[in-house]
């Protein structure tokens, strides 16, 4: 076959340009024409030809600019957007023509089919997940690694964060590792003097450095990460937030698990709230993140689906991280970008077994721009991955890794919108009856809509339901029963990062830490 | 040891189980016996309606019968071969009693070890009224497995506190509720048992509320739905309960012939019941439970064992029927009470796994008792073969709602077969429903009110709408045509019998055979040229 091939092949070719010759217009020009319009086919991009640029000290962009958010109006991108509506727009023709229905029914069709697959792809991630271990070891493995253990960075980006640095300083103080084998980088921007004065009042250790980052933009965690590499040592990297209290023998775990793992790039712990009783959006996050950590990532790991990582307590082996060129500055969400660049690259994602505990934001103050900034991140990790479609799904190991990737990034983003839309649909069909929402639905779809929608909201509250209740939090349980609220929270920043995208799409809202220092403060 | 015996047991039950169903359903299908019950027909038509009709969806599920069997017969119910020999539903049944028996033989094992099981397990699955039960598209099997699923389940939750196991409990409640309304009395039932096992094993309060709350929202989702079906459908969450052919108003129609004895009337309806679960379970069973029950009891006051309560529960279904019974809500007749007649009897098949895991765990205890109470249970199966008093069949052949009550139905329906060629039928599909199974014309053809807008337009002027009326002495149609004078203008009537007037639009190029002992006057105008055709 392969001979056949081999002989076949070159003769086609040759014919090909033979007839193509004949004509007035050259092959070259042909092609230009064809990559013109189908520029997403056209790889690798002219800025990968310097590959990574570990010197940039101007905007700290390691990465070739088309794996970047840097810029988000590619040709690429326009090219792509336009031939997946046209795809969009021929099959609805198609439709219309051969069976006679409407435009809108085969589009509220499609939703609903979408709907229904994200339902099935959730529910599928989840049941591998559930039963899925993740790394552990015991507490004679952790102990047995004495001192005999690798260098190990812990980043800490700080941003007008005085207030909690006697927290983190206890925090990273109580960790345990060899004093003399791991090195804390804080970095600050150059004009939080406030911050600066907190970390002098609170005398830390000789294995504490203290970076002021250059004055220049983006002001970003990322670029702070970027700036903070070159001064690594470790050969294990990890970052934690201004708030983070992780378990103290998490660093030794993930040496174990590094060690025992060599086909992994990076490793996820568990994250949790401290305050997740706080108040009800709080309770809310905790069960959403219960069921992010320890049934969504299980599962999406068990499948061998690229993981977002999450901005802290993520692991790093420091070779695979300049391997694949650091992080994106301009990216508001770095980590899920990089956790799809891992998988880009062949690196493994484990799960950890070791909790790292974060504050819940408990206001709406906090909480909506926190997630505009994450849904915002999502829609620029989705438009800088699928610049190049046909070359992501073979980096990221064929179609059903890229349609995982599809549900998990931009779906989310889209399912988020859909709820709000279908809330809306809804309340006016009930209080108006209006016929042209019954137009929108014939009776199939109608029944194929109000299933997923139905079915889908019931499994996905009850996830969380069931996330909380594994995590023993049996006081937050009734609260669960509230998520519905929490999706039109979700729907309102969906809506708000799709503006912001338009009008500023690298502007960073920073979450504002300490509140639960405060109410412990004022209730004292 | 146990484990080994466990799984060896196991495999029997499930064997059995396959080739007792497979030989009671030959059996019953060759004497074509599977569809004689009026409800195992309107059953089927329920369900096919949702794909042939004259305005086919799943609104035609309605809101009188709870949709879960009828939805999972649609991947078979479209086809006319296994619609109209009834297979669609039936191998739902037989799916349901193969999945019963392994359930009650888990329960069983769980409770008093794999024999328990295995006697609890034969004595429902060899019952003869619980073969012909398996062996018809009724809906009382598949209720049965979804409940013994959700029973089995929270039983290995109890045993093992594995949360896993009360989700799962939870979707099977929600077949269980979808198909039967004592489902939701059951999952209330269950929900306030797991609540006290958790008071009296761990007495932590907040996890009895999760744990409550994580079980509860899955086994409620099913009544939820449904009430979220008939506001959407009929504006009222309720409809099922108040709706014109609702249990409420056709109880109201028995009341109003005197009918309903058991109203308000206790020892009526406890006698009632006491027949009916005599006449299904058999003697034998009835007064070896009696043991199993003092047994069970000792397990759980004496030996403390609370898993034994689980087979307890089970119980809620006798008390269930006995409050619906006297509320008027349900009716069941027996032969010994007036009005001496058969119906709903087949009810007390919920209470047959309560009475085998009786025997079962009374038997595991005690084999050679055990085994004793087998053979005797066993023999009087067989008796009841031999004298032909399989209960639940005479329901259906002689019953209130038999055969032989829907003899008419099925006789215009034949003859339907024989003589129709074109055009739609109006009838009035509630208690008719074998005049269109009978008939063999697709669903697509015929009027009736699932499809209220083209029924209500063929009520004001049929002529307009449809080509052949059928009327049944006192159905809708025959009130709003006054046993068919009104139609006489229009229509000849072409077949009468017993109760049964089928009439077909008068035609000028067309003469038709007019039936001689129709009760209006189309004689007058038909009979003459009918005759003369001849």
């Amino acid at each position: 076959m392969e001979r056949m091939v081999k002989i076949v092949k070159p003769l086609i070719s040759s014919a090909f340009e033979e007839v193509f010759g004949l004509l007035p217009i050259t092959m070259r020009k042909l092609r230009a024409w064809f990559f013109f319009v189908f520029k997403f086919l056209d790889h690798p991009h002219h800025s990968e030809a310097r590959g990574y640029d570990f010197e940039n000290s101007e905007d700290f962009l390691f990465l070739p600019e088309i794996h970047s958010a840097k810029k988000h109006i590619y040709h690429e991108s326009v090219s792509v957007a336009c031939f997946a509506a046209v795809l969009f727009i021929a099959a609805v023709v198609a439709l219309h023509l051969t069976f006679d229905f409407s435009t809108l029914a085969i589009v509220s069709g499609a939703i609903a089919l979408f709907y229904f697959t994200f339902v099935i792809f959730k529910l599928y991630v989840v049941y591998k997940g559930a039963h899925y271990p993740l790394i552990s070891f015991s507490k004679e493995e952790i102990d047995a690694l004495g001192t005999d253990v690798p260098m190990y960075t812990v980043f800490i980006p700080l941003l007008n964060e005085a207030e909690v640095i006697p927290q983190i300083a206890e925090a990273m103080t109580s960790i345990d590792y060899p004093k003399e084998k791991i090195e804390y980088i804080i970095t600050l921007e150059e004009y939080d003097h406030a911050t600066l004065d907190a970390i002098k009042a609170v005398n830390l250790p000789d294995n504490f450095r203290v970076l002021i980052l250059p004055d220049t933009k983006p002001k970003t965690k990322p670029k702070a990460l970027n700036v903070a590499l070159s001064h690594a040592k470790g050969q294990y990297v990890v970052i934690y937030d201004a708030e983070i209290i992780p378990d103290a023998d998490q660093l030794k775990k993930a040496v174990l698990a590094f060690r025992a793992h060599p086909n992994i790039g990076a490793l996820q712990v568990r994250l949790d709230h401290y305050n997740a009783d706080q108040n009800i959006l709080t309770k809310l996050f905790n069960a959403e993140f219960a069921f992010y950590y320890d049934l969504f990532l299980p599962g999406l790991q068990k499948l061998g689906f690229p993981i977002p990582l999450s901005g802290h307590s993520t692991h790093f082996r420091m070779d695979a991280l300049k391997d694949m060129g650091a992080w994106d500055p301009y990216n508001v969400t770095e980590d899920c970008d990089i956790g799809m660049r891992l998988h880009r690259k062949g690196y493994g994602v484990g799960m950890l077994d070791s909790v790292s505990l974060e504050e819940a934001t408990s206001t709406l103050d906090s909480w909506i721009p926190q997630r505009t900034r994450w849904m915002k991140g999502f829609i620029q990790t989705s438009i800088v991955h699928l610049r190049h479609p046909f070359r992501f799904k073979k980096e990221i190991g064929g179609w059903i890794n890229f349609m995982a990737f599809l549900y998990i990034v931009p779906g989310t983003i889209i399912l988020n919108l859909l709820n709000f839309l279908a809330w809306i649909t809804q309340f006016v069909w009930f209080t108006t009856e209006a016929s042209f929402i019954q137009r929108l639905y014939p009776p199939a779809i109608l029944y194929f809509s109000v299933f997923s929608f139905l079915v889908g909201n019931f499994a996905f509250m009850y996830m969380n339901l069931l996330a909380v209740y594994r995590r023993k939090r049996y006081g937050l349980i009734k609260y669960v029963l509230l998520t519905p609220l929490y999706w039109v929270l979700l729907a309102i920043a969906t809506v708000r990062a799709a503006k912001q995208m338009i009008r500023s799409p690298h502007s960073w809202e920073k979450t504002k830490h300490g509140s639960h220092l405060r109410r412990k403060e004022a209730s004292a | 040891m146990i484990k080994k015996h466990s799984s060896h047991i196991k495999y029997l039950v499930l064997i059995i189980a396959f080739m007792v169903s497979v030989i009671a359903t030959s059996v019953v299908m060759y004497l074509d016996l599977a569809n004689a019950s009026g409800d195992s027909i309107a059953r089927l038509n329920l369900s096919r309606r949702v794909v042939d009709g004259t305005s086919p969806g799943f609104s035609q599920l309605g809101y009188v019968w709870l949709p879960a069997p009828s939805l999972l017969m649609l991947p078979m119910i479209w086809s006319d071969a296994f619609y109209y020999s009834g297979f669609a539903g039936i191998l739902l049944s037989m799916i349901a009693f193969v999945l019963a028996g392994w359930f009650l033989f888990r329960i069983g094992d769980i409770v008093a070890g794999p024999v328990a099981g295995g006697f609890a397990a034969l004595i429902f699955m060899l019952n003869p009224n619980t073969l012909y039960m398996q062996s018809t598209p009724l809906s009382e099997m598949f209720y049965i497995a979804a409940m013994l699923g959700a029973l089995m389940y929270a039983l290995l939750w109890a045993r093992y506190s594995k949360e896993m196991y009360l989700v799962a409990s939870g979707a099977a409640f929600l077949f269980a509720t979808l198909s039967r309304y004592d489902g939701w009395i059951f999952a209330i039932a269950t929900v306030c048992l797991v609540s006290l096992y958790l008071y009296l094993t761990s007495r932590d309060f907040r996890k009895m509320e999760a744990t409550v709350i994580l079980f509860a929202t899955f086994a409620f989702l099913g009544p939820l739905l449904w009430l979220s079906w008939n506001y959407a459908i009929f504006d009222n969450p309720f409809y099922f309960a108040i709706g014109e052919y609702s249990s409420k108003g056709q109880q109201e129609s028995l009341a109003a012939a005197g009918f309903l004895p058991s109203k308000g009337d206790l020892p009526s309806a406890l006698a009632h019941v006491w027949y009916a679960t005599q006449m299904v379970s058999g003697w034998a069973l009835l007064i070896c439970s009696v043991f199993g029950l003092l047994f069970v009891l000792r397990q759980i006051f004496v030996k403390k064992q609370l898993r034994y309560l689980f087979v307890i529960l089970l119980g809620v279904h006798i008390a269930y029927y006995i409050l619906n019974v006297f509320s008027g809500n349900a009716v069941i007749f027996v032969p010994q009470l007036a009005p001496y007649l058969l119906f709903n009897v087949r009810y007390a098949l919920m209470f047959l796994p309560l009475f085998a895991l009786l025997v079962g765990v009374l038997g595991a205890r005690f084999h050679r008792l055990g085994i004793l109470m087998l053979v005797i249970i066993l023999a009087e199966y067989g008796v009841m073969l031999i004298n032909d008093n399989v209960v639940t069949l005479h329901e259906a052949i002689e019953g209130f709602a038999g055969a032989q009550v829907n003899e008419s139905r099925l006789q215009g329906g034949k003859w339907l077969r024989g003589n129709y060629d074109k055009g739609l039928i109006l009838v009035d599909v509630f208690n008719n429903d074998a005049v269109p199974f009978a008939s063999h014309v697709p669903f697509k053809y015929w009027v009736h009110t699932g499809d209220p807008a083209l029924f209500g337009a063929a009520l004001k002027a049929p002529e307009r709408v449809v080509d052949w009326v059928v009327l049944r002495e006192k159905d809708s149609i025959d009130e709003r045509f006054r046993g068919g004078e009104w139609l006489a203008d229009n229509f000849d009537c072409v077949y009468s019998y017993q109760d049964i007037e089928i009439y077909h639009i008068r035609t000028d190029e067309r003469s038709r055979i007019v039936a001689s002992d129709c009760k209006v006057g189309t004689q007058r105008a038909g009979a003459e040229s009918g005759r003369e055709a001849l």
